[in-house]
């Protein structure tokens, strides 16, 4: 990993939000991980987890309690002029969860996708606009006919391949998945992976993946971080973190996915998280390399433990 | 076995104004006792409804069922009245929804909510149905049910909920469960748990299921039998084993193609094209033939009917007529054909 | 399986056995014709009954407002002594029996007076033309109305739009605002501020109803915004980097519309009421000019002898009041996003 790029560093990030009098919830509690150019960041997680809130707050949708994302060596919550936060909108985009929520059901899908062309003045007349858009469309796969359409009339797939057009229009960097696929049909969430991967290869796109469904998240990323309770528990390689689990909250939700395979399922053995294993009366828990770059949230008994059960 | 459930030729129809969407276009399967039949297919395939038929659901007069039978131990629920209905459901036949939240009501205690319908149906007093309830929360593993019956739905979490659910619908020890995606708006922990439950209840009381569910995992892990939805029919229907190791219809393949296994990496995922056809005109021929990749002339000009694969095993595409070419199948479904031979050998062991 | 049938039993053209060509750019028609959201609720208002009859009630009543006025040869304020307290006559619709010129009791004052003109709805005890009054106070109650209800749309929709967009202290303070004048009872500030003119004319009159009336409306906004504020499309286009202007303008107000209009269209009447109201207690327009309300509140007085000269704008002002309630509710229904699929 060492020739590879730093894009965005997530240092000790932290969101919590107030609910009542002295009531925090901790929706992020101090992570931190760095995301190369190029590559696709899985992050999975129940709901609950954090893990979507950490995407919302590396976009800046909310402001972080404390702590940096630095993108490309630029800090995305310090203070910004509107040229400098103009700039970073540009660059980092995000897809959303719901596709019928995530259009507005009162725009044409021609003004949905231009809105980023719009905003950011990237055509110089009505002509270049819509051939901006036309191209957008059938970038991901739809025709120039719908462009005068308006969202409800379309299906889930093809809604959330709109949102991605309109993600497109201003040429990002670094998008943000939140979810992508989770309200999709399973014949559609492959159209939906498979463009975002062919986009990826094409624009060299570097991806935040965010998602439940841990075998799409294995699929499509390079590396994976698993969020338990506003936390990042363990990040590996992905085939390392589905081959050689660690931390047992991973394990337990590894053991859990159903797959579509009647034999392996009537002899699935489900392991059950307990978190009372872990004694951190001592020591507050921090994210160790267990083995080069396979990091697990631990204690430092618990480090030379796993250290001996891995040695590989 | 004994047959339980038939449904013959259903045609469910809903008048919006736009037209005429034709949901249901000619539904049969049977279900037997204690038996686990999981209908897949995806948003609008008229697996709901299908299920909705048959618990007399149908929202009047926007739906109507068209033409069909449903025998419910030899009673066809189709043509009763509402007052015969209203005592089939919640007490032979009980339905448990997808959001456990929508499905219980907030300003009621959850023992006053599962008793209600041991006390309407059974008559029993509410002492022995206090009895019972508790023991049904406990049989859905509630731990503490003597406290938990004066608890209101929101001290309950997410999963705990479901559970409250199913208790309520087993209380009047019915014979047919249909769950529509009872785990979908649930994490994958507790999701497996609710599974496991639902098997461990089916071995305890011989309760026959239908399961609806888009989540071929899912299906793999509760159902017996599978029946596999598109546009309004069933177009292949067998065991699990035969759906999942040796399917037949193009749209099994896809379905089963685009789901990323553990070791597939980095290659294109097999995806099916375009968006389900709108069933206001439901296409002439196979419905799924626009998007079908391998689809013949056929398919595009005459409805298939079902072709029998083996004894248990049936599917609706023309290239299982003889005359059909050979066609190859995605490399995933070839896969899932050794997987199979796999599966018979430990079963050997 | 009873449909399933043997295979050898089919025999079909092996030329349907070729493989079709598959062209999977064509799978993404749509077949269905193009709807915009504003066709589609208009489509299903005509369909609602009662929406389509209070509509064809309103343009009825709205057209005598606007014509029967300009069209009467009478003034609304021009009076005749001789001809006070005429029942009502009207020109071949007296064939029937009804509007004939004559009272309760069968007599023809019309003949007894020697009056040879037409007083459609009779006239009042100053002997001017109700028929020309009641629409002339139609005009006036429908313009009360729709001055309450603009006034009320203008600050309502910013008052609440501010406070649910911006959020925070700002929402905190402006909400304990509204909260206060809610707690000031609504009648004692309108009569109050009509107190403080000498002479209520239509101006004061409707602003004394804005005075509290927009607290409903804003807080209808605010309910809207708070929850459309977090809806992906608006968090999408922020991350795109829509500035404020663009947010409220093109993604909020948009989507906010359905509900303000139904409210505005349940303002309209209301405010009609309310000035009826007022006008039974008194503070309403002052004569010679008259509003539906004034007028039933004058009627009322004689209703014993000349039942007519309430029972006419009655009529009216509750038709009026049951065609908008009608047709908002329709607009209601035709709106609502959770009847769309």
């Amino acid at each position: 990993m060492e020739n590879k790029k730093v894009l965005v560093e997530v240092k000790n990030l932290k969101q919590y939000f107030n609910v009542g009098k002295g009531n925090t919830v901790k929706a992020i509690d101090d992570i931190t991980f760095d995301i190369y150019k190029g590559e696709t960041f899985g992050l999975v997680g129940e709901s609950g987890s954090g893990k979507s809130t950490t995407g919302r707050t590396i976009i800046r949708l909310y402001d972080a309690t404390s702590g940096n994302v630095i993108y490309n060596g630029e800090d995305v919550h310090g203070k910004k002029s509107r040229a400098q936060l103009k700039d970073l909108n540009r660059k980092i985009q995000m897809i959303f969860q719901d596709p019928y929520a995530s259009l507005n059901p009162r725009m044409t899908v021609a003004d949905i996708i231009a809105e980023g062309i719009d905003i950011h003045g990237l055509a110089k007349s009505k002509e270049e606009r819509m051939k901006m858009v036309y191209d957008l469309l059938e970038t991901v796969g739809l025709n120039r006919e719908h462009a005068s359409r308006y969202p409800h009339e379309f299906s889930g797939g093809q809604r959330q391949r709109i949102g991605i057009a309109r993600a497109l229009a201003v040429q990002p960097e670094f998008i943000i998945a939140d979810e992508p696929i989770s309200a999709l049909d399973v014949s559609i969430q492959a159209q939906v992976v498979n463009l975002m991967k062919k986009l990826q290869k094409e624009k060299g796109l570097t991806y935040l993946f965010i998602a439940h469904d841990l075998s799409m998240v294995k699929y499509i990323s390079d590396r994976i971080g698993v969020m338990h309770r506003g936390r990042i528990v363990e990040l590996a390689n992905s085939d390392d973190l589905y081959a050689n689990p660690i931390h047992p909250y991973t394990k337990s939700l590894l053991s859990a996915i159903p797959l579509p395979d009647p034999n392996y399922e009537r002899n699935r053995k489900r392991v059950v998280y307990d978190p009372t294993v872990h004694d951190y009366s001592k020591e507050e828990p921090v994210l160790r390399e267990v083995k080069e770059g396979h990091w697990v949230l631990c204690s430092e008994d618990e480090f030379s433990k796993y250290k001996d059960e891995y040695k590989f | 076995m004994v047959k339980l459930l038939e449904v013959k030729d259903l045609y469910v129809s809903f008048f919006t104004h736009a037209g005429e969407v034709h949901a249901v276009r000619g539904v049969d399967f049977e279900l037997k006792k204690g038996e686990t039949l999981a209908i897949v297919g995806e948003s609008g395939s008229g697996k709901s409804v299908t299920t909705k038929a048959v618990m007399g659901l149908i929202p009047k007069p926007s739906g109507l069922i068209k033409k069909g039978e449903i025998l419910f131990e030899g009673k066809d629920l189709a043509k009763m009245k509402e007052s015969e209905l209203q005592n089939v459901r919640g007490k032979e036949i009980a339905m448990i929804f997808q959001d456990p939240m929508t499905s219980l009501n907030p300003t009621m205690t959850i023992g006053k909510q599962i008793m209600e319908g041991m006390i309407k149906h059974q008559k029993v007093s509410k002492d022995a149905a206090l009895k019972k309830t508790i023991e049904l929360l406990d049989l859905v593993g509630i731990p503490q049910p003597e406290l938990r019956v004066k608890q209101y739905p929101h001290q309950f979490s997410g999963g705990m909920r479901q559970r409250v659910v199913i208790a309520m619908s087993l209380a009047c020890n019915p014979k047919l469960l249909i769950a529509d995606e009872p785990t979908t708006a649930l994490d994958v922990t507790i999701q497996a748990q609710i599974l496991e439950l639902m098997k461990d209840i089916q071995k305890k009381t011989g309760v026959a299921i239908i399961f609806i569910t888009h989540d071929l995992g899912v299906v793999a892990n509760v159902a017996d039998r599978v029946a596999v939805m598109y546009a309004g029919k069933i177009i292949e229907t067998g065991t699990v084993d035969d759906v999942f190791y040796n399917p037949q219809h193009p749209y099994t393949w896809g379905l089963l193609a685009s789901m990323p296994d553990m070791d597939s990496k980095g290659d294109e995922l097999f995806s099916i094209a375009g968006t389900p056809p709108d069933l206001i005109a439901p296409p002439k021929g196979d419905a799924f033939a626009a998007r079908n990749p391998f689809a013949l002339k056929a398919d595009f000009e005459l409805q298939p009917p079902m072709f029998k694969v083996s004894n248990t095993h049936y599917a609706s595409t023309w290239l299982l007529h003889p005359d059909a070419p050979e066609i190859t199948p995605p490399d995933a479904v070839l896969k899932r054909r050794n997987l199979r031979t796999k599966a018979g050998e430990n079963r050997g062991k | 399986m009873d449909k399933a049938q043997n295979e050898k039993q089919l025999k079909i053209n092996p030329e349907l056995f070729q493989p079709a060509e598959y062209d999977p750019s064509k799978v993404e028609v749509i077949t269905r014709p193009s709807l915009t959201f504003w066709k589609d609720a208009s489509r299903r208002l005509l369909q609602n009954r009662g929406a389509t009859f209070g509509l064809i009630l309103l343009t009825i009543i709205l057209c005598f407002a606007l014509f029967a006025p300009i069209f009467s040869s009478y003034k609304y304020s021009d009076q005749n002594l001789r001809h006070a307290k005429l029942p009502p006559k009207m020109p071949y619709i007296e064939k029937l029996g009804v509007m004939d010129g004559k009272d309760k009791d069968g007599f023809d004052w019309y003949a007894t007076k020697k009056v040879d003109k037409y007083y459609y709805f009779g006239t009042d005890d100053l002997g001017r033309d109700q028929w020309t009054r009641i629409w002339t106070g139609a005009r006036i109650s429908l313009l009360i109305g729709l001055i309450a209800a603009s006034v009320d749309l203008l600050i309502g929709v910013m008052y609440g739009g501010i406070s649910g967009y911006y959020g925070g202290r700002l929402d905190t303070i402006m909400q304990r605002l509204v909260e206060v004048l809610m707690g000031v009872p609504y009648l004692i500030v309108v009569i109050l501020f009509i107190l403080l003119f000498e002479e209520p004319g239509v101006l004061t009159i409707s602003l004394a109803m804005v005075v509290t009336g927009w607290v409903s409306m804003s807080r209808v906004v605010r309910g809207q915004i708070l929850k459309l504020k977090n809806q992906e499309y608006v968090l999408a286009s922020r991350t795109l980097g829509s500035p404020d202007g663009r947010l409220i303008f093109k993604h909020l107000l948009p989507n906010v519309m359905g509900p303000i209009i139904v409210m505005t269209m349940f303002t309209i009447p209301s405010a009609i009421f309310a000035e009826a109201f007022l006008s039974f207690i008194g503070l309403g327009i002052k004569p010679p000019l008259a509003s539906l309300g004034s007028l039933v509140s004058d009627g009322y007085k004689s209703i014993r002898t000349y039942p007519h000269l309430m029972m006419y704008p009655a009529l009216v002002i509750s038709s009026l009041i049951l065609s908008f309630n009608l047709v908002a509710d329709g607009l209601r229904d035709a709106l609502d996003p959770k009847m769309r699929k």
